[in-house]
C-alpha cells in the first residue's frame, strides 16, 4: 500500500471516531485539510511528512473524544424527553410483566384488596395492556425522534413504532372478549385474533428496537445512555427466550413464570426500560427534526 | 426571546480559537486557508490540526462567531470546492474583546518588568 493510500486509511478511520453528525458535515473537509497539511509537509522531508500524520490521525483522535463528550455534555431534561421517558419507562415492562410476572399479579391483588378494587376482574388484564401499549407507542415514537436520522427512515421507525404499538394494544385489547358468553362465536374468534396481532407486534416492537439500537449506538444520538435501546431489546429476547423454555419443557405457566430466570429477565427488563426513559428524557430531538422556523431578518 | 449574546461572556477564548477569528478578521477563508494563514503568522509556532480546526470552527459557528459564506473553488489551490467562512458581527467584537482583555493582561506585565521592550500602543 502506498504512503498516501495509507495516509488516508489512517485518516478514515480516525474519521470514524467522530460522532456521525460531525463527520457528515466536515468529514470531507477534514479529509481535504489533512491531505493538504501532509502536501506541505513533503517539502521539508520524509521525516516531517511521517510526523504530519502521526499528529493528524492523533488530533483526529482526541478531537473526536471531545466532541462526544461535548455531545453528551449537552444532555439535559427536557419537557417532552421526560413525557416520552416514563412513557417508554412503563409500556413495555407493564405489557411483558402482565404476560409472564407472578410477582406482578401478586402484587396487583394486594394493591387491589388494600383500595377495595377487585384484580382478578377479566377486565384488568386487557387494560392493562390497552394502557402499557400506548405507553409503550408513545415512548417509541419518542425514541425515534432522538435518533439522528434522515427523514424518510425516520418515517419508516416511526410508522414501525405505531404499527408495533397498535397490533400490541389490539392483541391485548382483545382479551375484552372474555367478559363474552363462553358459547359466543366471537369470544374464540377474539381470542385467535388477540394471539395472531400480539406475536407480530411483540417482534416488530423488537425489531425496531434492535433497529434504533443499532442508529444510536452509531451515532451516539442517546449520548452516554445510547446503548439503552439494545439493552431493553436484549433483555427482551431474554423475557422471550425463558418464556418459550418454560412452554417447551411442559412446565404449567404458572409455576414457570415464579422460576428466578424469569424473575430476573422481567426485573431486567425493567430495570433497562427506566435507562431508556432516562435517556430520552435528557436527549433533545435533533435540531433536524424540528418543524422550521422562517429565516428571522438580519439588520 | 433570547438576551443577546454579550462579546465578554465568550471570554477567555482558547488560542486555537483566537486565532482563528484573527485570521478571518481580515478576509474569508476556507480551513487550509485559515491553517496556512495562521502558521506563516505565528511563524509555524501554531499550525492547526484537522480535528482542532474544525472542532473549533463548529463551536464557533455554534457560537454564531463565524458564518459559512459560499463553496467555491480557490484559484490558488486545486479545483476541489472548499467551503468558506467569515466574522460575524457578534464574532469581531468577541475578537476585539479578547485582544483587549490579553493587551492589558501584557500592559500589566510590562508594568512588573516581565516584558521588557514591550510598550502599549
Amino acid at each position: 500500500m502506498s504512503a498516501p493510500m495509507l495516509e488516508g486509511r489512517a485518516v478514515d478511520v480516525a474519521l470514524r471516531a467522530f460522532p456521525a453528525a460531525f463527520r457528515d458535515q466536515y468529514g470531507h473537509e477534514m479529509r481535504v485539510l489533512a491531505r493538504d497539511t501532509v502536501r506541505d509537509a513533503q517539502a521539508d522531508g520524509t521525516r516531517a511528512v511521517r510526523a504530519a500524520r502521526a499528529r493528524i490521525v492523533f488530533d483526529l483522535l482526541l478531537a473526536a473524544a471531545m466532541e462526544h463528550t461535548r455531545k453528551e455534555s449537552a444532555m439535559h431534561v427536557n419537557g417532552p424527553g421526560v413525557g416520552y421517558g416514563i412513557a417508554a419507562a412503563i409500556g413495555l415492562p407493564l405489557i411483558i410483566a402482565s404476560y409472564s410476572s407472578a410477582g406482578f399479579w401478586s402484587f396487583l391483588s394486594s394493591t387491589g384488596v388494600a383500595m377495595g378494587v377487585e384484580s382478578s376482574s377479566y377486565l384488568v388484564h386487557p387494560s392493562i395492556v390497552l394502557i402499557g401499549g400506548i405507553l409503550m407507542t408513545v415512548g417509541l415514537i419518542g425514541l425515534v425522534g432522538r435518533l439522528s436520522l434522515g427523514d424518510g427512515p425516520l418515517r419508516w421507525l416511526r410508522a414501525a413504532a405505531i404499527v408495533g404499538g397498535v397490533l400490541v394494544t389490539l392483541g391485548g385489547a382483545s382479551m375484552y372478549a372474555y367478559g363474552l358468553p363462553s358459547t359466543s362465536p366471537w369470544r374464540g374468534a377474539l381470542d385467535t385474533a388477540g394471539v395472531i396481532l400480539l406475536g407480530p407486534g411483540l417482534l416488530l416492537v423488537l425489531g425496531l428496537l434492535v433497529a434504533a439500537g443499532v442508529i444510536a449506538l452509531r451515532t451516539r444520538s442517546l449520548g452516554a445512555l445510547s446503548f439503552a435501546p439494545m439493552a431493553v431489546a436484549a433483555c427482551l429476547v431474554l423475557v422471550f427466550a425463558v418464556m418459550i423454555t418454560v412452554m417447551a419443557i411442559g412446565v404449567p405457566i404458572e409455576v414457570g413464570f415464579r422460576q428466578p430466570a424469569m424473575v430476573i429477565a422481567d426485573w431486567l427488563l425493567f430495570g433497562s426500560s427506566i435507562v431508556l426513559g432516562v435517556a430520552l428524557a435528557l436527549a433533545p430531538q435533533p435540531a433536524t427534526h424540528r418543524p422550521r422556523r422562517p429565516a428571522a431578518a438580519t439588520a | 426571546m433570547h438576551a443577546e449574546r454579550q462579546p465578554k461572556d465568550l471570554l477567555p477564548l482558547s488560542e486555537p480559537v483566537f486565532h482563528i477569528l484573527l485570521s478571518l478578521a481580515d478576509e474569508e477563508r476556507h480551513g487550509y486557508g485559515i491553517m496556512r494563514e495562521v502558521r506563516t503568522r505565528t511563524g509555524d509556532a501554531i499550525v492547526l490540526a484537522p480535528g482542532t480546526l474544525y472542532g473549533a470552527i463548529k463551536r464557533l459557528r455554534g457560537l454564531g462567531l463565524i458564518e459559512e459564506t459560499a463553496t467555491r473553488v480557490d484559484p490558488e489551490l486545486d479545483d476541489e470546492r472548499r467551503r468558506y467562512y467569515r466574522l460575524t458581527g457578534l464574532g469581531e467584537r468577541v475578537a476585539a474583546a479578547e485582544a483587549s482583555r490579553v493587551a492589558a493582561l501584557a500592559e500589566q506585565a510590562a508594568a512588573k518588568r516581565l516584558l521588557p521592550g514591550w510598550s502599549a500602543v
